[in-house]
């Protein structure tokens, strides 16, 4: 297309296009072009600011990071649900989103001197102190910001902030309003109360069998037990198949050979080189460069000084042509024959060819590999043929087992054929068991139809311990527990179910009087006080008129509270601080700051894909 | 066009069409050019301003949002004079409006109500912001309160009022009916600010305290 448009350079069409290029170029800047063509649907619209999905990974990251910081080792990233995390950073995203259209709605600026002086003061764009514009740019990037979206996500910032400060530090606290919350927070009340305490009335409970009875009957959905089975299973065990194994004295000679022989294949070997290339000189000419050079050190000249007067690897040549400590196989094949060809340390080698060129090797040193002697490596090899020797029988076993299987008539037969014992597990269902029934592989093989309906042996399991198979031994249908496994249960939630009944009984007898001596607790303060009363009586003090008892329910029973008197003082009286006066306005700007917020989100449309 | 033959003859026909059409055309390119430039240099002109504006309540706030033990009476005259100049320099602006909310708040922590009352009445006539508004609405009646002008901030609470501004309104029109001794009106302001508080999640420990006051002496 572009070879189109410059052969039509000269043409109308073409001006035109360009002309067009240029305007929208000048006038609305490169981003207009390349934002065209990001079509991705946004997850959410908030009055028309789009929230997308690099915005949530965005958050998303952040919200990980910050858990990292909180649990530090523990934290573990399975441990979060991710859908979870998602919906909330999109929460968060909205709420964001919401304030930035309420700083628009106000009409609020923010200058492009502020959002300088912000991003030089970001510590993370520091660099010993100082502001760099390569750390600004790497972090952005890292992060999927580009520093013109990144500008506008700062200006929004501060225009989200002056809007919170316009409501929040304008407010207004009045002296008036201070002394009536003084006066009411200084409020005086004389109570008295009587708390019932239910775990003491619990002993005077007798149950009736018939009580007890009723109560299992009307609740045998609560006693519901699970389908249950227990299993007969014949299992080849590997530790058993371990320690069953015999390894023999020339097993492990030949094993030592073998360690011996690949302990050396390890030797390491330092090499210097000279490289001749025929690129400009023919591959004849090479040769008998590389020979000439051969000679030379053999004859005693130094090889260092050759390599740097002839060698035409760029790399090493003014390094005596060392390529350093290596291992067999480090190098192109007929480069590392030669080196392991080489007898002694200081032996230069006749050229060879590679793809490079040739090369005149000379042998710099030796490092012998470490050999274990025979006792310090016995322990091991002995290990690890007992280890091979039990995966193999365990192999020719498994199919013996899987073959019996198949054929016996019975999971005994299967024990006697294989000469292995049959055991039986308990009773387990399919969420839990113990023994081999731990292993939901088990469970599950043990409820599938073949074992559980058709009362077949099952195919062969396998566990980490092993492998087995299994046929049902026992079958325990859904049912109810019996009477007496949750006669207990029962007698404790009926016990406390009578005994807060019988306290409001004692309560209300308290309230209408017909109780002598109770014992009352007197008690006299200001409503902002604490008390000895519990918070929930002294509360319930404070709300109710005088001489009218009434029960609260306490974290031990119930209790009666009766209001001897009220004394509220003056509120002309009351002192007005300075903190008092800012906490007042603490509670407006608030209640300010959430009411903008609500009527900026009323007022907003949130569109959700 | 085919019949053009010599250049004389387009030549004439170019200076013909330019006599016709040659004004209308210089006029429409001018005024295309002109207001697309003018269109700009408002534009630019109110970004300017909106910025600068910025930078001063930027000031504002800075100073304002100090601890009380790092504010001293120069910071406190500098903070008034940072008002004055958002409500003279920028009053087309929110900055403006933003400007005498905060020179009523200092006027009223001098204990001169009536500036902080004057101020606020004539930001609810100018603002074209209702958050703004129904916020001065609240804090104008408080001041009336604070003046003993219960009826006065009763009417300033009447009429059109924005549900997410309802604690506030009920809260204080509550406290006006209490202290002009309508305890029962009062409590009914109150449940209905207690309502709201609980629907919007707000605190609301003072509300129940005056509610259950109310309730439990009787008076209302």
């Amino acid at each position: 297309m572009l070879q189109t448009i410059r052969d039509n350079a000269q043409g109308t069409i073409a001006k035109v296009i360009v002309f067009f290029i240029i305007v929208v170029f000048a006038l609305w800047g490169v981003e207009s072009i390349v934002s065209i063509g990001s079509g991705e649907k946004p997850e959410a619209v908030v009055g028309g600011k789009e929230i997308n999905e690099i915005d949530i990974v965005r958050v998303m990251e952040q919200q990980k990071e910050n858990l990292r910081r909180q649990f530090g080792e523990q934290y573990d990233d399975t441990l979060f649900n991710e859908t979870f995390l998602r919906e909330s950073a999109i929460e968060q995203l909205i709420e964001q989103r919401i304030a930035a259209v309420g700083a628009d709605k106000l009409g609020l600026y923010a200058s492009t001197q502020s959002v300088d002086e912000t991003i030089v003061g970001i510590p993370a764009f520091q660099v010993e102190g100082r502001f760099s514009r390569e750390q600004f740019q790497n972090i952005l990037r890292m992060n999927g910001w580009s520093p013109l979206s990144f500008r506008a996500s700062l200006e929004e910032d501060i225009k989200v902030n002056q809007a919170r400060a316009g409501f929040i530090l304008s407010n207004i606290e009045t002296p008036k309003n201070v002394q009536l919350t003084e006066a009411l927070m200084n409020e005086q009340r004389r109570f008295r109360y009587v708390e019932i305490d239910r775990a003491l009335l619990e002993n005077d409970i007798t149950l009736s069998q018939a009580d007890i009875e009723q109560f299992y009957a009307d609740n045998q959905q609560r006693f519901r037990t699970s389908e249950k089975v227990a299993i007969n299973y014949v299992m080849i065990n590997r530790q058993a198949l371990l320690e069953r194994q015999i390894v023999e004295e020339d097993e492990l000679q030949e094993a030592y050979q073998d360690y011996v022989a690949s302990a050396n294949d390890k030797e390491q070997r330092a090499s210097s080189h000279i490289l001749i290339e025929w690129a400009e000189r023919t591959e004849q000419e090479a040769l008998a460069l590389a020979r000439s050079l051969q000679t030379r050190a053999q004859a005693g000249e130094d090889f260092a000084e050759l390599a740097k007067t002839y060698s035409d690897d760029i790399g090493t040549r003014n390094n005596g042509g060392s390529l350093g400590l290596t291992i067999r196989g480090s190098f192109m094949a007929e480069y590392d024959q030669t080196l392991y060809e080489l007898a002694a340390v200081g032996d230069v080698s006749a050229p060879v060819k590679t793809d490079f060129g040739y090369h005149v090797i000379r042998l710099d040193r030796v490092v012998a590999p470490e050999v274990r002697s025979f006792a310090e490596a016995r322990a091991e090899l002995e290990r690890d043929i007992r280890a091979a020797k039990a995966e193999f029988s365990y192999a020719l076993e498994l199919q013996e087992l899987a073959n019996m299987a198949f054929s016996a008539r019975s999971i005994n037969d299967v024990a006697t054929g294989l000469n292995l014992p049959l055991q039986t597990t308990a009773l387990f269902d399919r969420e839990q068991g113990d023994g081999v029934a731990q292993h939901m592989r088990v469970r599950q093989a043990a409820f599938a139809q073949d074992v559980l309906l058709d009362r077949e042996i099952s195919a062969v399991v396998e566990t980490d311990d092993g492998a087995l198979v299994m046929a049902l031994a026992e079958y325990e249908p859904v049912g109810v527990k019996t009477l007496a496994e949750v006669e207990s249960l029962i007698v404790a939630q009926l016990t406390r179910e009578r005994a807060t009944s019988l306290s409001a009984e004692h309560a209300q007898a308290i309230i209408v009087g017909d109780k002598a001596d109770v014992q009352w607790t007197e008690v006299t303060t200001r409503y902002r006080e604490n008390a000895k009363a519990p918070r929930v009586i002294q509360q319930k003090a404070f709300a109710i008129a005088v001489n009218q008892p009434v029960q609260v329910a306490t974290t031990r029973g119930i209790a009666v509270v009766v209001t001897d008197a009220i004394d509220m003082p003056e509120w002309q009286s009351q002192e007005v601080s300075q903190d008092a006066v800012e906490m007042g306005r603490a509670q407006w700007s608030r209640l300010d700051m959430q009411s903008y917020q609500d009527w900026v989100r009323n007022h907003t449309k949130i569109e959700r894909r | 066009m085919t019949d053009m033959r010599t250049e004389e003859e387009q030549v004439e026909a170019i200076k013909n069409w330019w006599q016709k059409n040659g004004t209308g055309l210089v006029v429409t390119l001018v005024l295309v050019t002109g207001g697309w430039f003018g269109w700009n240099g408002y534009q630019d002109n109110k970004q300017a301003k909106g910025e600068a504006a910025s930078m001063v309540y930027s000031q504002l706030i800075d100073t304002v949002a100090q601890p009380l033990s790092a504010q001293t009476d120069a910071s406190r005259v500098q903070a008034q004079a940072l008002a004055e100049q958002l409500i003279t320099d920028f009053n087309d602006t929110v900055y403006g409006d933003f400007g005498q909310l905060f020179s009523a708040r200092f006027a009223a922590d001098a204990g001169d109500y009536t500036a902080a009352i004057e101020q606020l009445q004539q930001l609810i006539g100018s603002s074209k912001q209702p958050a703004i508004v129904h916020s001065a609405r609240a804090r104008l009646a408080t001041l009336q309160v604070q003046t003993e002008q219960y009826d006065a901030a009763l009417v300033t609470l009447s009429g059109n009022v924005d549900g997410a501004f309802l604690v506030q309104f009920e809260t204080i029109k509550g406290d006006a009916y209490w202290l002009q001794g309508d305890t029962v009106s009062a409590l009914a302001a109150y449940t209905r600010a207690l309502t709201a508080a609980q629907e919007s999640g707000a605190s609301a420990q003072v509300l129940q305290r005056k509610i259950d006051h109310l309730v439990s002496t009787g008076e209302a």
